[in-house]
């Protein structure tokens, strides 16, 4: 291997840093003198051509700029300066300059935004547009002037010719080569009377700065003055001239009588070449263009005001508009709701005279009307009258019945939230009945409680009882069915007894004995007994039937051997004395009793009574009232005797008994 | 603009993306040998075992360029290629020492830090490709132009190479910046190259 693969210089490696640096800057370090490419002429003037070239760069389009007398050092300043004040305007409708310097020939140049489209001049005189696109145009060279100024800079060279129109709407004012600062730096310092001209010892070849027809005055004269931004007014006035008439004042005459009438005012009027031109455009342009510095403008913001007055359609000050002047601009202005007002007010007054011929007809005619009216008006007062009687009865019935209706519905409510309450009365009050044997008061009250109130149990359960022993079986099944509670042994006697006794309206004494059968069977309480024995359904046997049917009764339910009645009556009156209800007994002896329910008195047979051993014997008083024909009534010595004082009835003690 | 993309991506790509084959191992070595030469050295490895090192460094790197995830934005390839090296040459040194069983000191490669590691593996590649840059362009100017330059690189001024060479100063402005451009060139050129 050789050794001299190895070897190594390291004094290039301080290139290695250098090389590679960024090649970005590298490339802009190399590329600084001849950075733009050899272009090709676009405009040429008296003192600079312009070129369209490259920016290697930036990789753009440039316009550059080249002083054409290169060894001029007055001019080369000159160039330089222009170069300044344009690159220090940075307004959109100020062309912006890039950069300056000198080109790799030496030629002083800069370069500025390349602008398409075309100059103003061509744009007028090609006729491509309309006067109102133009103003639009106008108005921002007067933006960009009026910048200029604020920065303290003339232009001192506006003309068509200097201002380029791009393809979208972009204006640019160049060409700043005659400006010059001028000292002022805000619109309102304008006659500060310090202001200076600051221009530099250049000349142009010629003897005047400046185009003739858009040279001011006092730029014309031969006196030294001092300029101020009045002069770029006038310049912009001549500007509107050419955009109004396409002709630029005092085209067609020689320098030196353009400078004569420039000097005297005396520029054709607008009116004669173009006979249409706006009134208020007409007058903002002569006031532009006043000779006399102090009638013009005093600023380009008044001279863009006006014209944006005019644009919007307002009275600018420039024509001193009279009211009709406004009235008709104000028309202008609002063309569609101006003839909408037009319509509407032709279409009113034609509808206001017609309507009146109307009238005159209609008030004759209203006369005659007045007559018959004031006739009719006297029998409708009768009338009148009867029927506001009529109606106020109407209105009190109407009332009444309202409120009838309202009660009516109160009441329903009432009931409704009554019945809700009064069910468990009834079933109480049923209750008590049944307790009292009145078995039809009974069912009726049991009955009301279930309709007021459908699912109370016990209420099923009673009127169950009360028609079991109505002997109406089938209903009573029916209720105990309802009953959900009650107990199985009523269903399933009725059930039993509807198969022996088939149709129990038409029972005799045998059925009665076989629904006692049963009752023992069924082992039913001593009250099921007695509400059987008291019903009414029993009331078709005779009194011979009762006292048989008590024997029966006591041999049934107590296994006594059956034997005559009177032979019994002692036995039965121990045990069972219900049963001797309605028996034709006229003494009852209860004194074996203590507690015990004494309906079975009640009766016309019924004479004497012995109550049982009670202390309270007020529930046996009802019983008692029940025995018309009771002569004597035997009490315990324990019961208080004060219950029986309202009794005609003779109430004596157990004592008393005779034997 | 179409060069936009950098053509240094050819050799390393092509390389991490597994086209290996002679040309690219001529390549890579052409680049690569003298640089990690340069590393070792920089390792106070005598030349003897640094050519060795060089070797079988090289061969490691070969190797291991596979897994080498390349991202030309970071450009971490050379610190990762230091690494290897360095770890061949502490390998080399442990294996010396059992060999001869006596202790020689681990170079402080072993201990650099990253910005270290960093500062040292660039070093030596710019040295190394201005060098080559140097070594490519010399043939391009003729004796006189290069001794100019040469002698401006040793830190002659202008006068006094006008004076050792006889020729006019502005000419001698000239010919140094001709050579000059044209190594910058060539570094810039190498250095894409082989990034």
């Amino acid at each position: 291997m050789d050794d001299n693969e190895y070897k190594l210089n390291r004094n290039v490696s301080d290139f290695f840093d250098e090389a590679l640096g960024l090649g970005l800057a590298e490339d802009i370090k190399l590329s600084q003198s001849d950075r733009y490419l050899p272009g090709k002429e676009i405009a040429r003037g008296g003192m600079k051509s312009i070129e369209s070239t490259v920016d290697t760069l930036t990789g753009r389009e440039v316009a550059k700029a080249l002083l054409i007398a290169k060894d001029d050092p007055e001019k080369t300043e000159r160039f330089f300066h222009e170069a300044r004040i344009c690159a220090s305007l940075e307004h959109p409708n100020i062309v912006p300059v890039y950069d300056t310097g000198f080109d790799k020939n030496g030629l002083p140049f800069f370069t500025m935004r390349l602008l398409g489209g075309q100059t103003l001049q061509k744009k007028v005189k090609n006729a491509q547009s309309s006067v109102a696109d133009l103003i639009d145009v106008f108005v921002k060279i007067c933006d960009a002037v009026s910048y200029a100024h604020s920065q303290g800079i003339i232009h001192r060279d506006l003309k068509p010719d200097n201002i380029q129109i791009g393809g979208f709407g972009e204006v640019q004012v160049c060409d700043w080569g005659l400006a010059c600062s001028h000292g002022f730096k805000t619109a309102h310092s304008i006659h500060e009377s310090d202001t200076k001209e600051y221009i530099l010892p250049v000349t142009l070849d010629g003897m005047i700065k400046g185009t003739p027809g858009y040279l001011a005055p006092e730029q014309a004269s031969s006196e030294k003055q001092e300029l101020t931004a009045a002069a770029d007014i006038y310049s912009l006035g001549a500007i509107l001239y050419f955009i109004l008439t396409g002709k630029a004042p005092l085209e067609d005459c020689d320098t030196l009588s353009s400078i004569q009438k420039t000097l005297a005012g005396d520029i054709t009027p607008i009116k004669v070449f173009n006979p249409d031109a706006s009134h208020s455009l007409t007058a903002i342009c002569n006031k532009a263009m006043a000779v006399e510095i102090q009638d013009r403008y005093q600023s380009v913001e008044e001279l863009k005001n006006d014209l944006l007055k005019y644009q919007h359609g307002f009275p600018t000050s420039a024509e001193e508009a009279g009211a009709w002047g406004a009235l008709k601009l104000l028309i202008k202005r609002n063309q569609r709701i101006a003839s909408l007002i037009l319509v509407f007010f032709l279409v009113f007054n034609s509808a206001l005279v017609l309507f009146l011929l109307n009238l005159s007809e209609k008030e004759k005619e209203a006369r005659r009307a007045e007559a018959l009216a004031i006739e009719a008006a006297d029998q409708a007062r009768d009338s009148e009258q009867a029927t506001l009687e009529a109606m106020s009865m109407l209105a009190a019935s109407e009332k009444q019945t309202r409120e009838t209706l309202e009660n009516l519905q109160k009441m329903t409510d009432e009931k409704k939230l009554a019945s809700q309450k009064a069910a468990p009365r009834f079933l109480r009050e049923g209750k008590m009945s049944f307790n009292h044997f009145e078995h039809y008061k009974a069912l009726e009250q049991l009955n009301q409680a279930i309709e007021l109130h459908p699912n109370i149990a016990t209420a099923h359960e009673y009127k169950g009882r009360v028609l079991m022993s109505l002997l109406r079986y089938q209903e009573a099944e029916i209720s105990y069915l309802r009953d959900k509670s009650t107990r199985n042994t009523f269903l399933n006697f009725v059930k039993e007894i509807k198969t022996q006794i088939p149709d129990p309206a038409k029972a005799n004494y045998q059925d009665i004995l076989t629904i006692l059968s049963l009752y023992k069977k069924y082992s039913f309480a001593t009250i099921q007994i007695e509400e059987l024995f008291y019903s009414p359904a029993l009331d078709f046997l005779s009194t011979e039937q009762r006292q048989d049917l008590a024997v029966d009764a006591a041999h049934i339910f107590q296994g006594f051997k059956k034997s005559e009645f009177n032979k019994m009556l002692p036995v039965i009156s121990n045990s069972m004395p219900l049963v001797l209800y309605k028996t034709g007994l006229k003494t009852f002896d209860l004194r074996k009793h203590r507690k015990i329910k004494t309906y079975m008195i009640r009766g016309h047979a019924t004479e004497v009574v012995m109550l049982p051993k009670v202390i309270i014997p007020s529930p046996t008083l009802e019983d008692i009232d029940a025995c018309p024909n009771l002569k004597q009534i035997y009490i315990s010595s324990s019961t208080e005797l004060d219950f029986f004082k309202n009794l005609k009835v003779p109430v004596l003690n157990y004592k008393d008994i005779p034997q | 603009m179409t060069d936009f993309q950098p053509t240094r991506v050819t050799l390393l790509q092509r390389l991490c993306n597994d086209e290996k084959d002679d040309l690219s191992w001529e390549e890579f070595t052409d680049a690569y040998k003298r640089y990690i030469y340069l590393l070792i050295r920089g390792m106070h490895i005598d030349h003897h075992d640094a050519e060795d090192l060089t070797q079988t460094s090289l061969l490691g790197v070969w190797e291991k360029i596979s897994s080498f995830d390349y991202s030309p934005e970071e450009c971490k390839f050379r610190t990762w290629l230091y690494r290897i090296v360095r770890n061949k040459v502490i390998d080399h040194i442990r294996k010396a020492n059992t060999k001869k069983n006596k202790k020689v000191e681990i170079p402080d490669a072993e201990t650099h830090s990253d910005p270290e590691i960093y500062n040292i593996a660039e070093k030596e590649w710019r040295a190394h490709i201005s060098d080559r840059a140097y070594s490519n362009i010399k043939g391009n100017f003729s004796e006189k132009v290069m001794q100019c330059f040469d002698l401006s690189l040793e830190g002659k001024s202008t006068a006094e190479i006008a004076a050792t060479t006889g020729i006019a100063e502005a000419t001698i402005y000239v010919y140094k910046q001709r050579v000059k451009d044209a190594l910058c060139h060539e570094i810039r050129v190498l250095n894409d190259k082989w990034s």
